[in-house]
C-alpha cells in the first residue's frame, strides 16, 4: 500500500512543482502588466476627450511648445501640442522630477503620468534622441498627406 | 569613376555570396551522413561567402573614407568634416552598413566552426545554417542595400552622422554586440546536430558548444556594458539602463546564452537542455533584430522607422522557428528526463520569457484591442526581482553543496560593511531604509562566501569568479539606485545654493572641433560634506545637422561619479543637472571584466600554443 502511494507521489510531485512554479511566474507577469501598462495616447486625443482619460495611467506623446517651460517651486510646468502642425491646441503638463537632457522646447517628448482635471501630472519624462522621430501613427499620416 | 568601381564591386560581392549560398543549398547534400566530397564543398562555400562579404565590408569602409556621397548610405551618415575615426567606423553607424557587418560576421564565424569540425572529421548538418545565412544576404541585397546609388547626380555633401553617435562609446559597443549576437547561430546549429547525432564524438561536440556559448556570452556582456556606458555618457538622463525595446533586444539573448552556458556545462546527457536554450537564444536574437530594425515598437534608439523592411526579417525569423520545430520530433523519449526542474537555466529562461512578454505586449495589445499600450520600467523591475533572488539562492546552494558552510564571522563582517556603506552614502538611518540595508547586507554576505570559494577551490575557479563578479555588479547596481543624489537647477546669474550642493558657474570658453563649435562651462561644485570639485560640461552645436548636443562632464572616483550637464534656454538662462552616482565606475569595470573573462575562457589557449610550437 505504501509503495503504491510512494509511486503516486513520485509521479505527482514533479508535476505539482512545475504547475506551482508556472502559476507563480504567470501570476507575477499578470500582476506586473496590470500595474505598469500605460495607455499610449496623442495630445490631440487627450484634448478631444479629456473625461475619457481622467485618472488613468497614460503615456502622452507630443511636442513641447516653444518658450513654455516654466520652473516653479514644486518643479516645472510646460505646454505640449500635437505632432500635427495644424493643431495648435495645447495641454499643460506638470512635472516635479528631473527631465532628460534631450528634453527641449520644440522637440518631441513623451510623458508618463495621470490626467487630473484637465492637467497632466507626469511622473516621468522621456525624450527621443533622433530628431527625425515621429510616432508610427504620424509617419503614415504624413506620407498620406504627401 | 574609382568610387563607382569600388561600390559596384562591393555590391557584386554580396550578390555572389548570396548566390553561392543559394546554389550550395540547392546542389550540395548537407545532411549528416553525406559523402566526404560534399562536406568539403560545403566548407569551401562558407569560406568563399564569408571572404566575399568581408570584401564588401572593406569596400564600403573605403567608400566612407573616400566621401562617395553618390551612395545613399554614405550620404545619409557622413559629411566631409566628420572626423576620420568616425568615417572609419561609420559602417556601424548606418543601418545598412551594420547589417552588412552582421552578415559578414555570421558567415565568418559559421565557416570557422564548420572548418574546425571538418578537420576533426565531424560533418555538420548545415541545411538550416545555409538557409538562414542566405536570408541575411538577401536582406543585404534588397531592403538594406548599402551600395544603393543616388541617381542621377551625386550631392556635394552628406548630412553627417547623428551627433549623439559621435562618441568613443559608440565606436566600441556595436561591434562587440554584433560579434556576440551573430555567433549565436553557431551553438544552435551545433546543438541541432548534437541532438540528432548519437554515435560520434559526442563529448567533443558538447564541449565545443560550451566554448561557443562562452564566446557569444562574453561579447554580449562586453557589448551591453559598453552600450550602457555610451547611453550614460551621451543621452544625459543620468541613467544607463532604460528597459527600452532595443536594450531588451540585447538583454534577451544575453539571458538565454547565460542559460545555455549553464546547460552545456552540466555533466551527463544534457542535449535537450542545450537544444532548448540555444534555440531560445537564436529566436530571441532574431526577435531582437526584428525589433531594432523594423521600427515596430516605439524606442529611444533603433534604426528604421518604416515597418515594411521588417517583414523580411520576420521571414528569416519564421525560417529559424521552422528550423527549431523540425528538430523537435527527433528528440528521443529517453532524453526527455529533464532531471531537476528548478535549475538555473530554467530560471534564466523564465526571465527571458518575462522580458520578451514585456517587450512584445504593446504589439499584441495594439493588435487585439486597438489601444496602444506601453509597458513601464516598473514591470521589468518588479517581475524580475523574485527571479533574481531565486538565482542568488541557487548560487548559494551550489556553494554549500561544494562544502562551504555559512560562516558567522563573514555574515557579521558583511553586516558591518553594509552599515558602513549605508552611512557613507546616505548619512543617516531611517526605519524605511531597512529593506535597502537588508539587500545590501545579503549581497555583501554572498560576495564574501564566493570570494572564499574562489580562493579555496582551483577546480571551478572561473565559475566562482563569474558568480562573484555578477554579485558585485548587483551590489553596484543596488547601491547606485538606493544612494543616488540628483539636483536640477536653473540660474541666470551663475550662482546656485541648495541644501545639498552649492554651485558656481563661470563664463564659457569656446572650443572648436572639426564639425562643431562648443562652449565649455566650468562648474565649481561643493557638496554638503565639504567635497569640492570642478566639472567642465560643454554645449556643442554640430553645424551639418544644426543640432545641439550637451556633453556631460563626469569625474569618476572609486566611490562614485559626479556627473553634470548643462542646457541653455532661449533667453540665455542655464539649466544644470548634477548627479552623484555611487559605485558607477566599479559597475563598468566589473561588467567589462566579466565579458573579457567569458571571451578568454572560450578560446582554447593550450591548443593555440601547441600548434605554434609544433
Amino acid at each position: 500500500m505504501i509503495t503504491v502511494n510512494n509511486k503516486l507521489i513520485n509521479r505527482l510531485l514533479p508535476a505539482m512543482k512545475i504547475t506551482l512554479w508556472c502559476a507563480f511566474g504567470i501570476g507575477c507577469i499578470v500582476y506586473g502588466l496590470r500595474e505598469h501598462a500605460h495607455l499610449f495616447v496623442r495630445v490631440k486625443q487627450v484634448i478631444d476627450d479629456p473625461l475619457r482619460w481622467e485618472n488613468q495611467h497614460l503615456r502622452v506623446g507630443g511636442i513641447v511648445v516653444e518658450q513654455s517651460i516654466k520652473y516653479t517651486n514644486s518643479g516645472m510646468e510646460f505646454m505640449v501640442r500635437d505632432h500635427l502642425n495644424a493643431d495648435q491646441r495645447q495641454l499643460s503638463i506638470r512635472f516635479s522630477g528631473i527631465p532628460p537632457a534631450l528634453f527641449q522646447e520644440g522637440k518631441a517628448m513623451i510623458a508618463n503620468g495621470q490626467l487630473k482635471k484637465g492637467q497632466f501630472f507626469a511622473s516621468e519624462i522621456l525624450a527621443k534622441h533622433d530628431e527625425n522621430y515621429q510616432i508610427p501613427d504620424m509617419a503614415s499620416h504624413a506620407s498620406n498627406n504627401n | 569613376m574609382l568610387a563607382i568601381i569600388i561600390s559596384e564591386t562591393g555590391r557584386l560581392a554580396i550578390i555572389l555570396a548570396a548566390s553561392l549560398l543559394l546554389s550550395a543549398g540547392l546542389l550540395i547534400n548537407q545532411r549528416v551522413n553525406r559523402p566526404l566530397s560534399h562536406a568539403l564543398a560545403t566548407m569551401n562555400t562558407y569560406r568563399a561567402a564569408s571572404s566575399l562579404t568581408i570584401l564588401a565590408i572593406v569596400l564600403l569602409t573605403l567608400s566612407f573614407i573616400q566621401n562617395d556621397f553618390g551612395l545613399h548610405t554614405v550620404w545619409a551618415n557622413s559629411h566631409t568634416d566628420l572626423p576620420d575615426q568616425f568615417k572609419l567606423f561609420n559602417i556601424i553607424g548606418s543601418p545598412q552598413g551594420s547589417w552588412l557587418l552582421w552578415t559578414g560576421l555570421t558567415l565568418t564565424q559559421l565557416s570557422h566552426a564548420i572548418t574546425h569540425l571538418y578537420r576533426k572529421n565531424i560533418s555538420l548538418d548545415t541545411r538550416w545554417a545555409t538557409l538562414i545565412s542566405f536570408g541575411f544576404c538577401l536582406f543585404a541585397i534588397t531592403a538594406a542595400n548599402p551600395f544603393y546609388r543616388i541617381v542621377p547626380i551625386a550631392p556635394d555633401n552628406g548630412i553627417d552622422l547623428n551627433p549623439l553617435l559621435q562618441d568613443p562609446g559608440f565606436l566600441i559597443h556595436p561591434p562587440c554586440l554584433y560579434l556576440g549576437t551573430s555567433a549565436i547561430i553557431v551553438p544552435f546549429i551545433l546543438a541541432t546536430n548534437h541532438i540528432q547525432n548519437y554515435q560520434t564524438q559526442v563529448t567533443y561536440l558538447s564541449e565545443y558548444i560550451h566554448r561557443w556559448a562562452l564566446w557569444c556570452w562574453g561579447w554580449l556582456t562586453l557589448g551591453i556594458t559598453l552600450g550602457s556606458w555610451w547611453a550614460y555618457r551621451e543621452l544625459g538622463w543620468g541613467g544607463w539602463w532604460f528597459w527600452d525595446p532595443v536594450e531588451n533586444a540585447a538583454l534577451m539573448p544575453w539571458l538565454a546564452t547565460t542559460a545555455l552556458i549553464h546547460a552545456s556545462s552540466a555533466r551527463g546527457d544534457n542535449r535537450v537542455w542545450v537544444f532548448i536554450t540555444s534555440a531560445s537564444a537564436l529566436l530571441t536574437n532574431i526577435l531582437g533584430v526584428f525589433i531594432t530594425r523594423s521600427g515596430i515598437l516605439v524606442s529611444v534608439h533603433g534604426f528604421a522607422n518604416d515597418a515594411h523592411k521588417g517583414y523580411l526579417i520576420g521571414l528569416i525569423g519564421m525560417i529559424c522557428f521552422i528550423g527549431v520545430i523540425s528538430v523537435l520530433p527527433k528528440i528521443r523519449k529517453k532524453q526527455l528526463k529533464l532531471r531537476s526542474h528548478i535549475q538555473p537555466q530554467s530560471t534564466l529562461l523564465a526571465m527571458t520569457v518575462i522580458v520578451a512578454i514585456g517587450t512584445l505586449y504593446p504589439i499584441g495589445s495594439a493588435w487585439w484591442s486597438k489601444v496602444p499600450l506601453v509597458i513601464g520600467a516598473g514591470y521589468f523591475e518588479q517581475v524580475l526581482m523574485p527571479f533574481t533572488f531565486l538565482l542568488l539562492w541557487s548560487m548559494g546552494r551550489q556553494l554549500f553543496s561544494q562544502g562551504i558552510k555559512p560562516s558567522y564571522t563573514l555574515c557579521m563582517a558583511s553586516l558591518g560593511l553594509a552599515l558602513t556603506t549605508h552611512w557613507y552614502f546616505s548619512g543617516h538611518f531611517g526605519i524605511n531604509q531597512i529593506n535597502q540595508l537588508i539587500v545590501v547586507c545579503i549581497l555583501y554576505a554572498s560576495a564574501a562566501h564566493h570570494l572564499v570559494a574562489v580562493i579555496r577551490y582551483s577546480e571551478k575557479r572561473s565559475m566562482y569568479c563569474a558568480h562573484l563578479l555578477i554579485i558585485l555588479i548587483a551590489l553596484a547596481v543596488v547601491c547606485n539606485r538606493y544612494y543616488e543624489r540628483v539636483g536640477l537647477f536653473t540660474t541666470d546669474n551663475g550662482r546656485i545654493d541648495s541644501n545639498e550642493w552649492s554651485i558656481q558657474v563661470s563664463k564659457p570658453s569656446t572650443s572648436v572641433g572639426k564639425n562643431y563649435q562648443g562652449e565649455i562651462y566650468s562648474l565649481s561644485l561643493s557638496s554638503r560634506n565639504n567635497q569640492s570639485l570642478v566639472l567642465y560640461p560643454e554645449i556643442r552645436t554640430y553645424y551639418p545637422r544644426k543640432m545641439q548636443k550637451s556633453v556631460t562632464a563626469i569625474t569618476s572616483t572609486l566611490m562614485g561619479d559626479h556627473y553634470a550637464n548643462i542646457h541653455k534656454g532661449e533667453t540665455g538662462d542655464l539649466t544644470i543637472r548634477v548627479y552623484f552616482k555611487p559605485l558607477q565606475g566599479l559597475f563598468w569595470m566589473f561588467g567589462c571584466l566579466l565579458g573579457m573573462m567569458g571571451i578568454i575562457r572560450s578560446i582554447k589557449w593550450n591548443h593555440i600554443v601547441c600548434t605554434k610550437t609544433a
